[in-house]
């Protein structure tokens, strides 16, 4: 072939063109740390790098959302907590003073007692969580669920979010452990506190003995207790599911993780090793250009 | 034979190594000049003349300069040049378009579109408090601005490219009222074509086959005819030019307008290659093609939340309003995609509950509104799955018209190089040539020198 100058010229200008563009390009990928920067870098990976980011992005949003079922649960046992202390107070109080060795006086006391637990026992059935949700309210949650008398106003819905696939009750049903679904009577906790109220002063004079009637609300007390325990061993197991799940979602974080890695990151060992190529074959193309001047017929004539 | 004819047959030998050395100065001088294709000059034996019953030698004639040109091969050339100038022009507007999309640096739309169901689902946490509310209000308004974002750039991206077709026309009108003069000087030589015209011309269809790809039919008398491929409308005629003029069509595109027998055509669609065609390629299939994309996605993920939210209740109790406003139909949608202006700073309107009765505190309608994100929407994909799919498939497009642009410009250097190889000058040769005329030119001097010695011998016989 005849290959005149501004054929050796130009093949020159492209090997060094090309050359720069690659290096350019390993540069670009060693000082950013990423391989891919845009949608069509490597279209075999866009979808795979989008994907892992997007559930990247989902996955801390579900541990959001987890967190914040979990805090309100973790509330929750808490103030279960708290309100089967109390009741199992007003088990006391009713035990004590249904002995005979107790006076009128002392009754009244002990019905003084249970007139300040019932208050605190409202207070705890109108918890208020920081956004403003009543945790015994149930799902319409337009107000306080207990009035001072202790009359429930809500409804039996509970909270449930969604957490990808699954569901999870942030809260138990509204007034759960203080209403009886049934069963027992049907007397709620603060009615039951009520008539425990009424025996220790005796308040209906047609009672003559005061002791069994007021031994009478224990049957009662220990069924708000037992349900009680077994709304809070509920909430323990949703408590367990929820930590189990953040556990899942870290494994899925991690091996998302890994993944966009893979396909996103720089291999920075074989893009070393390909600069290091790239800058060979460019010295050894600025050299071969610089001589094509240096060897043609004029030199010799 | 007489001596002084010995004398004509040497200076002939003279002028004919002068025209060597002639040509081989002009090639020299334009070895670097586009198109040039080197130049030889001609030489026959002299026709002899018949003396004392034989023909007698009669030196050398300059019959012409000539060039090695191959019209096949200048028609693949420009055909791949405009294969190449089209496929990186589009190759440049996708590579500018892609820059729009983000994504892939964890923001833009992919991001704003996860933002938008992690709000629901903080939403549904906790309905009834006001940060999470607002916290819908403000991802549904990035998630619309991100949308209206994407399709202004490429809207403006596409003004940009319809100036570009304004000015390639523009580009092309000059070139071919240039072709159109040179071809006209061409013609004025009868049958001695000037090459250097020709070079010149031929080099200007080249540049022409950089705006646009071109027909080429060449006359014997060395004029071009030059007509538009696919469409066939004409732009040089032998000395007139047929100008091309744009329009502007029902979307507020420029249009490409030939004249022709006949009337005026429009030729938009029917231009391919070069700049002209790369554009315009660009513009009505690619960019159209993503903001088209765009607008359906954008469409289909708004009516999706607008069904669930107005079937919602806020926290009043009273019935959800729709979510977004956008565009009746998918067209435009993207770009005038829009939280709707009554619930801006009213995060009290979000309708989280599926009956009046449960109004504030019931998240059932903020679930599903979460769960949105697993939903299959019109056109059968979750939202996130019809986003990366538009940029995937975007990304696929861009990649192939990059890597289209460097095959294609391989094969016009390998072109390129063949023309070198066949028509080009080089140093190498015409140092030869120029050491061949000079020996030659010594050597007929010579000729010269003895015949004149011969011619003073024969004087001296007289004496």
């Amino acid at each position: 072939m005849r290959i005149t100058q501004q054929t050796m010229y130009a093949r020159a200008m492209a090997g060094i063109n090309r050359s720069r563009s690659r290096e350019a390009t390993l540069n670009q990928q060693i000082t950013s740390g990423e391989r891919l920067e845009k949608v069509g870098d490597d279209p075999s990976a866009t979808p795979t790098s989008l994907r892992q980011q997007s559930a990247l992005r989902q996955i801390e949003t579900h541990e959001g959302t987890l967190n914040s079922a979990n805090h309100m649960l973790a509330n929750t046992d808490s103030v279960l907590g708290q309100v089967t202390n109390l009741t199992q107070r007003l088990q006391e109080i009713a035990t004590k003073y249904a002995s005979d060795t107790y006076n009128a006086t002392d009754r009244a006391k002990g019905a003084d007692e249970v007139d300040q637990i019932r208050e605190q026992l409202v207070d705890l059935a109108n918890t208020k969580t920081a956004d403003g949700r009543y945790l015994f309210g149930g799902l319409g949650n337009a107000g306080a669920p207990y009035d001072d008398a202790g009359v429930f106003s809500g409804d039996t819905g509970k909270l449930t979010v969604s957490v990808g696939s699954s569901k999870i009750d942030a809260t138990v049903a509204g007034g759960q452990p203080f209403e009886d679904a049934g069963g027992g009577g049907g007397a709620s906790l603060f009615s039951t506190i009520d008539a425990l109220e009424a025996s220790l002063r005796h308040a209906d004079p047609t009672v003559t003995e005061q002791g069994p009637d007021i031994s009478r609300h224990l049957t009662q007390l220990k069924t708000h207790v037992d349900r009680i325990a077994t709304t809070r061993e509920d909430v323990g197991f949703t408590m367990n599911r929820v930590d189990n799940m953040k556990d899942g979602l870290a494994s899925a974080k991690l091996s998302s993780t890994e993944v966009l890695s893979d396909v996103q990151s720089t291999d920075m060992l074989s893009a070393a090793s390909e600069l290091t190529q790239v800058q060979t074959a460019l010295q050894a193309a600025m050299l071969t250009t610089s001589k094509i001047n240096s060897l043609n017929l004029m030199q010799f004539m | 034979m007489s001596i002084i004819s010995l004398l004509g047959v040497g200076a002939k030998g003279l002028s004919a190594s002068q025209a060597g050395v002639r040509s081989t100065s002009q090639n020299i001088t334009n070895m670097n000049t586009a198109g040039y294709r080197a130049q030889s000059a001609d030489v026959v034996a002299a026709s002899p003349y018949s003396q004392h019953g034989f023909y007698q030698a009669n030196g050398v004639q300059v019959v012409g300069y000539s060039h090695n040109a191959n019209a096949a091969l200048d028609d693949s050339l420009r055909g791949a040049t405009s294969d190449s100038t089209g496929a990186s022009v589009r190759s440049g507007v996708l590579d500018r378009a892609e820059s729009v999309f983000t994504d892939m640096k964890g923001t833009g739309l992919s991001s704003s579109l996860d933002n938008l169901f992690s709000a629901f689902e903080s939403f549904a946490a906790a309905p009834q408090d006001t940060i999470a509310r607002n916290g819908v209000l403000n991802a549904a308004d990035s998630f619309a601005s991100d949308f209206n974002s994407y399709a202004s750039q490429l809207s403006s991206l596409t003004a940009e490219v319809n100036e570009q077709v304004d000015g390639a026309v523009e580009e092309i009108n000059s070139l071919t009222s240039q072709i159109s003069e040179l071809n006209d000087e061409i013609a004025g030589n009868g049958s001695n074509v000037p090459l250097d015209l020709v070079d010149r011309r031929d080099q200007l269809m080249k540049d022409l086959s950089e705006k646009v790809e071109i027909d080429v039919i060449t006359h014997d008398n060395g004029v071009a005819d030059v007509s538009l491929k696919g469409s066939g409308v004409p732009l040089v005629i032998s000395d007139t030019q047929y100008k091309l003029e744009t329009g502007t069509n029902a979307d507020g595109n420029k249009t490409v307008i030939g004249h022709r027998h006949g009337g005026d055509a429009d030729v938009t669609e029917s231009l391919r290659g070069g700049k002209l065609g790369g554009l315009i390629a660009a513009r009505d299939t690619d960019l159209a093609e993503v903001g088209d994309q765009l607008d359906e996605m954008a469409f289909n993920v708004a009516s999706a939340i607008n069904a669930v939210h107005e079937a919602g209740f806020d926290q009043s109790g009273t019935a959800g309003l729709p979510m977004f406003t956008t565009t009746a139909t998918a067209e435009g949608a993207a770009g005038a995609l829009r939280l709707n202006s009554a619930l801006e700073g009213n995060p009290q309107l979000l309708a989280g509950a599926a009956t009046a009765a449960d109004a504030p505190g019931d998240n059932t309608v903020a679930n599903q509104l979460a769960e949105l994100s697993d939903t299959k929407m019109a056109d059968g994909k979750t939202p996130g799955e019809a986003l990366r799919g538009i940029l995937t498939s975007y990304g696929e497009a861009a990649n192939r018209a990059e890597v289209r642009a460097t095959a294609t410009a391989s094969a016009t250097t390998s072109l390129e190089e063949t023309w070198q190889s066949q028509s080009g000058v080089s140093v190498d040769e015409e140092m030869t040539n120029l050491m061949k005329y000079q020996t030659s030119y010594q050597a007929a001097a010579r000729v010269v020198t003895i015949a004149d010695s011969l011619l003073e011998e024969t004087i001296g016989l007289v004496r």
